[in-house]
């Protein structure tokens, strides 16, 4: 058996390729069998699924034996292929008588069973005509019964649209590829479209607020052309009318052949809503944006609401304390009104205004002022409190305050014509006002604050300065001196510089406010009235002295002569003599009086002492004691008061006008005088009245001028300059004088002195 | 010391006014109770140098004036008080000038005349003169005596 199998698969023979030696000639034969092979066995793998799949079909033998032929033909093919390579011809043989002995009962088999097949095609296509037949009618059936459904449908719509009216609804309904648009007679009103009027999508568009129509627009074209449901709100544009708030729903279908789409939809008018909605949102928006902190709390304290302006006071953010009880903004160490407050609210009794301390977020004490009022539902049920509440050491307030004040300040100290500084307890300057910088050229960023004076003063001065600084610093008194300023161009100029302590709530300021004033032109003033003054000195001293000595030579000399020559002398001579020693000796009184009246307010005090009238009045007394004895005067004197007058010149003052009185009485009368004050506002009104010769009041002027007298030198002494010494006296208390009278009748002389200021 | 009425008083008049000097020699020559012999000098540098020379040990009395030329009369009062031979003698001031303004002048120099007199204005003060110098002598003699 071996044996036979070996020689059958012998190639002991030459193969085709090698000797027909022609590749392409074997290339034509290959390709073309291997082909058919392939074709060969695809159509018996078609066949034998068809052979399983169709288990119903007659003759299936006959079937199998095709297949084998198919299967033959195919192999056969195949072997060629392999044969041009390896010359197995003698397997090929038999290959070959295998499908010829399978092919010719297949063949007859055909002729024989294709009548057969022909009659059984003939019956199927009647029982599918049969079949047909049959479903027509179930489809008849179906659509009797669809218009049945429709009938219901028409129904339910009916109740469908009561609804909608019961609801306030108008309805639209719209295939798009019409141009008109079907709207009920609420939808008319609604738009204000007549009802003979043909709606279309523009018309409807024209109907709807300019403000609201181009959004409207885009967002129903996309949900169209979508296909979804819509719920939107807009505003209706009716001339004339208010504006209306339309809710408008609506689904969109895909509709029939085409793609033609159906809009169907819903309006409602929501205006009511609208404005509450708009209202409640305006009230949320003023809420928010208050700068008041505004909770919202139910009856067990529990936080609902937390505002913008409550994150800003307390610190903790809405999301911290909505939820949180509101004893988290207890402040420990104060009572604890909470509870009370929330039992006010309880009751519908609204707390205003309360003052009271909260705790920040940051542990921070903030005092506050509180207004709770119960909330109310609809039906008037509390349910809760709102607490509005502001902060009342409210720094901003005050920093508002401070800025305003300190914009004052700065605006005052540019507009005072003096220079002004800040500096702290040490001296160092810490401002200048603009005046400052400009006068002297230096700004504060020049160096720090103490090189200022360096800068300014000249080094005496600033010693002196440093100085008295200190002393104001430690007693807390202003500071004060007069000093020279340095300008910018090197001139200096004379300032008095004051400071005042800044009363802040440190125990000792913390700060001082500065003026530099010019006194520039006071002080020149003052130096060159020194100067004339110290001049006017020297030539009293020189009256006083130096020209009274050759007077006195010419006095004692003309004395002399006329002692030793006085018998041997005519008459005429001895006249000329004695008017040459007389006239010296007048002119020694001049001079001497002059100098009194010169020298009459030298030394006044700056603050007067307060001297006694009563007494001065008694010293003056003693001192013209000889000269009242001897005209036998009398002095009547009020209780005078207190004034503030030296002693030296209201012994002057009185003695001159009492000695007055006294030497210009009348002839064999016994002169009486009379003293009184009385008080006139902040004045007190001296009068010294007597009984004497009077004078004519046209010559009231001459009285108090120097050297004028009324009376010739012979009836009565004096150079007549005691009355220009009182009125220079009086003059200098800041008092008036003045006198009146009648030849013969007496006179009587005025003076007026300020009140003591203790006795104001 | 000598007494005034067993011998003449020695005087130095320190004066440069020379009427003055005529009027004082004529008052004390007016007069017979006082025995004095005067001596002149016209300013206070000669004062100082007559003093400090022998006859000037003798001088008993200095009447000074103020407005001397070349040393002032309270500087002439002050090296007198401030010298150890001198310090006793009496002086006194002789001046037209107020008594104030005399004293303010003299304190200037911290030391004190014996005697201050204002020159009379007018010859019959003169007269009196010559008592008021005695009295004011005999005081300070007397003061010194007793102490």
């Amino acid at each position: 058996m071996g044996q036979y199998l070996r020689a059958l698969f012998a190639s002991d023979f030459m193969p085709h390729a090698s000797w027909l030696g022609q590749p392409d000639i074997i290339r034509i034969h290959a390709w073309p069998d291997i082909l058919i092979a392939v074709s060969y066995f695809l159509i018996l793998i078609s066949f034998f699924v068809l052979v399983r799949r169709r288990r119903d079909l007659a003759f299936s033998w006959m079937f199998l034996l095709f297949s084998a032929f198919i299967l033959g033909c195919g192999t056969t093919h195949l072997l060629a292929v392999w044969t041009l390579w390896h010359p197995i011809y003698r397997f090929e043989g038999l290959v070959k008588a295998i499908t010829a002995l399978v092919s010719l009962p297949v063949a007859l088999l055909l002729i024989r069973l294709v009548p057969r097949e022909i009659a059984e095609r003939q019956r199927a296509g009647d029982e599918a005509a049969r079949l047909n037949a049959d479903l027509e009618s179930r489809a008849a059936e179906r659509a009797a019964a669809l218009v049945e459904s429709d009938r219901l449908l028409a129904a339910s719509e009916r109740r469908r649209l009561m609804a909608v009216e019961a609801a306030e609804m108008g309805t639209w309904q719209w295939n798009l590829t019409d141009k008109e648009i079907f709207c009920d007679s609420r939808c008319r009103t609604l738009f204000d479209i007549p009802a003979d009027e043909a709606v279309t999508y523009e018309r409807f568009l024209e109907s709807i607020h300019r403000d609201d129509r181009s959004i409207t627009d885009a967002c129903l074209r996309t949900r169209f052309e979508n296909s979804q449901e819509y719920e939107i709100e807009y505003r209706t544009a009716r001339r004339g009318q208010r504006e209306e708030w339309i809710r408008a729903k609506g689904c969109c279908e895909s509709g029939g052949a085409g793609g033609a789409k159906q809009v169907l939809g819903i309006f409602i008018n929501v205006t009511e809503s609208k404005r509450a909605e708009l209202a409640a949102f305006r009230l949320a928006a003023i809420v928010e944006s208050s700068s008041d902190a505004i909770i919202g709390k139910d009856l067990q304290g529990t936080i609902t609401t937390w505002n913008r302006g409550a994150e800003m006071l307390f610190g903790f953010t809405a999301d911290e304390a909505i939820g949180q009880s509101i004893s988290i903004l207890r402040a420990s160490g104060w009572v604890d009104e909470m509870p009370r407050i929330l039992e006010d609210v309880r009751r519908g009794v609204t707390i205003d205004r309360y003052e009271t301390v909260r705790r920040r977020k940051d542990g921070k004490e903030v005092a506050i002022s509180l207004t709770v009022s119960p909330i109310h539902d609809t039906a008037g049920r509390i349910i809760g409190a709102s607490k509005s509440a502001h902060e009342i050491t409210d720094r901003k307030r005050l920093d508002q305050a401070l800025r305003a004040s300190e914009q004052r300040f700065r605006t005052l100290a540019e507009a005072v014509p003096d220079m002004l500084f800040s500096a702290v307890p040490d001296g160092s300057i810490t401002f200048v006002s603009a005046r400052f910088q400009e006068y002297s050229g230096l700004s504060l960023e020049c160096g720090d604050g103490v090189s200022v004076w360096e800068q300014i003063l000249d080094p005496q001065d600033e010693a002196l300065r440093a100085h008295t600084w200190k002393v104001a610093v430690l007693t807390g008194k202003p500071f004060e001196m007069e000093c020279q300023i340095r300008r910018k161009d090197g001139v200096y100029r004379w300032f008095v510089v004051r400071a005042l302590p800044v009363q802040d709530s440190a125990e000792s300021a913390t700060q001082w406010l500065g003026s530099c004033t010019e006194i520039h032109y006071l002080k020149t003033i003052e130096t060159a009235l020194r100067h004339s003054r110290e001049e006017l000195r020297q030539f009293a001293y020189a009256a006083a002295h130096d020209l009274q000595e050759p007077l006195r030579n010419v006095v004692n000399a003309a004395g002399m002569l006329a002692r030793i020559t006085g018998q041997q002398m005519d008459g005429m001579s001895a006249v000329l003599l004695k008017e040459c020693i007389e006239g010296g000796e007048r002119m020694h009184g001049m001079v001497k009086d002059l100098l009194a009246y010169t020298t009459a307010v030298e030394g006044i005090e700056p603050v007067p002492t307060l001297t006694d009238a009563n007494e001065i009045v008694e010293d003056v007394r003693m001192n013209l004691k000889t000269a009242i004895a001897e005209a036998s005067g009398e002095i009547q004197c009020d209780r005078l008061p207190v004034i503030a007058v030296g002693y030296m010149h209201a012994v002057q003052l009185f003695q001159h006008l009492i000695g007055n009185a006294v030497k210009y009485r009348r002839a064999g009368v016994a002169p009486v005088i009379r003293l009184s004050a009385v008080r006139n506002k902040a004045d007190w009104v001296f009068s010294v009245a007597d009984n004497g010769i009077g004078f004519d009041p046209k010559y009231e002027d001459r009285l108090f001028k120097v050297f004028k007298r009324l009376h010739k030198r012979h009836e009565y002494t004096g150079t007549g300059i005691g009355l220009a010494i009182c009125a220079r006296i009086v003059g200098h208390y800041g008092g008036r004088i003045w006198a009146q009278g009648r030849p013969g009748d007496g006179s009587t002389f005025y003076f007026t002195v300020p009140v003591a200021d203790n006795e104001r | 010391m000598k007494s005034p009425s067993e011998t003449s008083t020695n005087i130095l008049i320190v004066e440069d006014n020379p009427l003055d000097v005529v009027l004082l020699r004529y008052a004390f020559k007016a007069q017979t109770e006082w025995q004095t012999t005067l001596a002149v000098v016209s300013d206070g540098q000669e004062a100082m140098e007559y003093l400090s020379r022998a006859q000037g040990n003798s001088t008993d009395l200095v009447i000074l004036d103020l407005n001397l030329p070349r040393m002032d009369g309270e500087e002439v009062l002050k090296a007198i008080r401030e010298s150890s031979e001198l310090r006793n003698l009496p002086v006194i001031i002789f001046s037209s000038s107020p008594e104030d303004v005399v004293r303010s002048r003299v304190d200037r120099v911290s030391v004190m005349p014996d005697c201050c007199v204002t020159k009379p204005m007018g010859i019959e003060g003169y007269s009196r003169l010559t008592q008021m110098f005695r009295k004011c002598y005999t005081k300070a003699i007397n003061g010194q005596e007793g102490s």
